[in-house]
């Protein structure tokens, strides 16, 4: 079996353990921010968790209990690069999360955009050997992927079957317990940059903390600010980062596309900060207060101050004091079309344009800067919105913001997890104890 | 475009690895809970300590150990009651009492019940005895007791011996126990079952019967009243004396004026008759 494979059936063992325990933490690691969340969740219904269905439609019912938000260190474009750094920012969020929630956690969940992601659709079929798709048969089909040279030199992030095909109809979501003859499985794998995932796994180690899985960020992004309708006919979520900008497309439920453009809000701070030489944290404040896509007549005339002082209380002196609002948005402007184009590129490289609904829904940090909305209609046509989290309990009403949505949509993910490739049972040329598993399950199945 | 690192700034507190595990492990709830309780043992006992440093002279110790024993060991629950001796005459009964010198209600722990079976098993007519304490508290002794068979006069001393012809205890005189035949001589305690048998065969006469002497350590002498002797042989005395006492003569024999009938010579009964009578009737 792959090695990758067995890696996240580890984690997974290890995000069961931890929601039975009732506490778990999510993490967003992102270029400009770490956030942590701490969840409770109620006692689970052991039972239901032997049902082996795609669609488990039992949901565990959690809480939010902690909460904490920094600045990150360390991370460019999502991937660590400077080790120490981050363990000191994962260090300080997670003891003041812990500190809110007063527990401790043990094992963590995050979401990450880095590693340059590749999607990749394979698609296989096996003749079946009953009348009636059993669960095994789709472990014994996904045995049949040849995983291991799709992935070369790559890791797998995810590997989500997507769609299941039977005989010549399409478009199942569970096919166990029905009648067909050839089985096949759309899978969407996800593959990254080799040691990305090791290199944060060893900064939580040093933590003290395990890794319980790790989500691709723009899916959990499009898990909390897609609505049912639109995960259902299809659509896109942009989630607009800081240091990339996460694609990601929705079919059916189902992620069938996902991808990253290198381009992110930094960089647009990074413009104006090149532009008006001010310091980063300048530009960042003039871009978030000030910062737009349209200019208006009004915003020649309207002068945006620089401060002298930054945090630290050093005096900076600047070519001017200030900045005109039309200078601003004349810098920003031609950065977020850059990202757009780039989006608009991803899109129809994952086949946007055959999907029956095409909605484009915005979210991430950058997704908040105004006028973003005329440009992305002007790009995408009408079906474009901008989109916030949906409501997660005992969440603070300030982290119900676009920025959020990632870690919201990992707390949605981790009450409800996707199926991946790794959750079936593939048939194997495997030593005794693996045989005893098998003879085991084979018990509870049928009995 | 190469995006500047521009984290890196002064003045990101981070907690220190340290205080990050602290912190850690005092957000354990049971650890934290039982960390506090032992803070909490600690401060109470020490100002207990603070209070009573100031009484030190006064509260000794070894008083407050022997005021917490006897609060503890004087609980009616634990304490024996009672003294109850089975199996054994009034007698020995006192004579037990009086040995084991116990004061009841007592405290088991206080009591060996080895070294009292000790004492018990030394006593001269116990043979064993078993020490229990009863649900009632109650202590209980069982005793087997050596039961006395013959006496024994050596020199002056009127000893009762058992069936081993072990000693049980002195009598003061024959009176005493007239219930029990007498033995005389050294080593007779070595024969009573001997001594026993013969008495046995002489039932018909047993009035008649003073006692057995025991000469020089091998031989019996039947002594009869009015100083009359029936001296046995060395071996096979018992069948001897069967034999003559079942014989025709015998009683004719008996009923004559004799001073000795000497039986130790195997098919022959020596009569030795004695001159006058009148002399002896009158002692």
């Amino acid at each position: 079996m792959n090695k990758d494979f067995r890696r996240h059936r580890e984690s997974r063992k290890k995000l069961k353990a931890a929601i039975r325990r009732g506490t778990l933490g999510l993490m967003d690691i992102g270029t400009s921010k770490i956030v942590c969340l701490i969840l409770k969740f109620a006692a689970v219904n052991h039972k239901s968790s032997k049902a082996q269905h795609l669609q488990e439609t039992e949901r565990i019912a959690y809480r939010v209990v902690g909460v904490a938000t920094r600045q990150s260190r360390g991370i460019r474009a999502g991937e660590v690069v400077i080790a120490d750094e981050v363990e000191k920012a994962i260090r300080s969020v997670v003891q003041q999360a812990q500190k809110m929630a007063s527990t401790t956690i043990d094992d963590v969940l995050i979401c990450f955009s880095g590693g340059s992601p590749l999607s990749k659709s394979l698609f296989e079929e096996l003749r079946l050997e009953s009348p009636i798709v059993q669960t095994r048969d789709i472990g014994r089909l996904l045995s049949k992927y040849d995983f291991e040279s799709v992935s070369s030199k790559r890791e797998i992030l995810h590997a989500m079957p997507v769609n299941f095909t039977l005989d010549d109809k399409t478009g199942f979501t569970d096919p166990c317990g029905l009648a067909g003859q050839t089985l096949g499985i759309d899978v969407n794998l996800i593959t990254i940059d080799q040691n990305v995932l090791d290199n944060i796994s060893q900064c939580f180690n040093r933590c003290q903390l395990g890794l319980a899985g790790a989500v691709f960020a723009p899916y959990a992004s499009a898990r909390s600010s897609l609505v049912e309708d639109e995960l259902k006919l299809g659509s896109a979520c942009i989630d607009m980062g800081s240091g990339s900008t996460g694609v990601s497309i929705f079919l059916n439920h189902q992620m069938v596309y996902g991808s990253t453009v290198k381009f992110g809000g930094e960089h647009i701070t990074s413009d104006i900060m090149q532009a008006f030489q001010i310091s980063f944290e300048e530009a960042e404040r003039i871009k978030t207060l000030y910062g737009g896509v349209v200019i208006t007549n009004l915003d020649d005339s309207d002068l945006i101050e620089l401060s002298l002082g930054d945090k630290s209380g050093e005096i900076q002196h600047y070519e001017r004091p200030f900045v005109s609002r039309s200078e601003l948005i004349s810098v920003i402007r031609p950065r977020l079309e850059e990202i757009l184009e780039e989006v608009r590129i991803q899109l129809a490289e994952g086949g946007f344009e055959h999907l029956p609904a095409k909605r484009i829904v915005f979210t991430g940090g950058t997704s908040q800067l105004p006028g973003l909305y005329e440009l992305a209609v002007d790009y995408f046509g009408s079906r474009v919105r901008i989109g916030r989290p949906m409501r997660v309990q005992g969440l603070p009403q300030a982290l119900h913001a676009a920025q959020f949505s990632a870690i919201i949509g990992l707390a949605i993910e981790a009450s409800y997890p996707q199926d991946e490739a790794w959750d079936f049972d593939m048939p194997f040329k495997a030593g005794p104890t693996e045989r005893f598993k098998t003879a085991i399950n084979w018990f509870k199945e049928n009995w | 475009m190469e995006v500047q690192f521009h984290n890196r700034t002064k003045g990101y507190p981070t907690p220190s690895k340290l205080r990050y595990r602290m912190q850690r492990i005092w957000l354990r709830a049971w650890l934290r809970k039982l960390i506090l309780k032992i803070a909490l043992f600690v401060i109470l006992a020490t100002t207990l300590m603070m209070c009573l440093l100031p009484f030190k002279d006064e509260l000794k110790l070894k008083d407050i150990k022997h005021s917490l024993e006897s609060f503890i060991f004087t609980r009616p629950e634990l304490s024996i009651k009672g003294l109850s001796i089975k199996n054994t005459n009034p007698d020995l009964t006192n004579q037990i009492k009086a040995m084991l010198q116990l004061s009841f209600p007592i405290n088991p722990l206080k009591i060996d019940i080895n070294y009292l079976q000790e004492l018990i098993n030394g006593l001269e007519s116990v043979n064993f005895s078993k020490i229990r304490i009863t649900e009632n508290g109650v202590l209980e002794v069982v005793i087997n007791e050596r039961i006395p068979v013959l006496l024994h006069r050596k020199d002056t001393e009127l000893m009762l011996l058992d069936m081993n012809g072990r000693r049980i205890g002195e009598a003061f005189s024959r009176l005493e126990r007239p219930d029990l035949p007498l033995v005389v001589g050294e080593g007779a305690n070595k024969r009573v079952q001997e001594a026993l048998e013969i008495y046995k065969v002489l039932s018909p006469i047993i009035n008649r019967i003073r006692g057995l002497i025991l000469v020089g350590e091998r031989r019996w002498d039947i002594v009869l009243n009015l100083n009359q002797r029936i001296k046995l042989p060395n071996e096979d005395a018992k069948m001897v004396l069967l034999g003559f006492l079942g014989s025709r003569q015998a009683l004719n024999i008996l009923s004559h004026n004799f001073s000795v009938i000497d039986l130790r010579h195997r098919g022959r009964v020596i009569v030795r008759k004695r001159l006058s009578t009148s002399r002896e009737e009158r002692v």
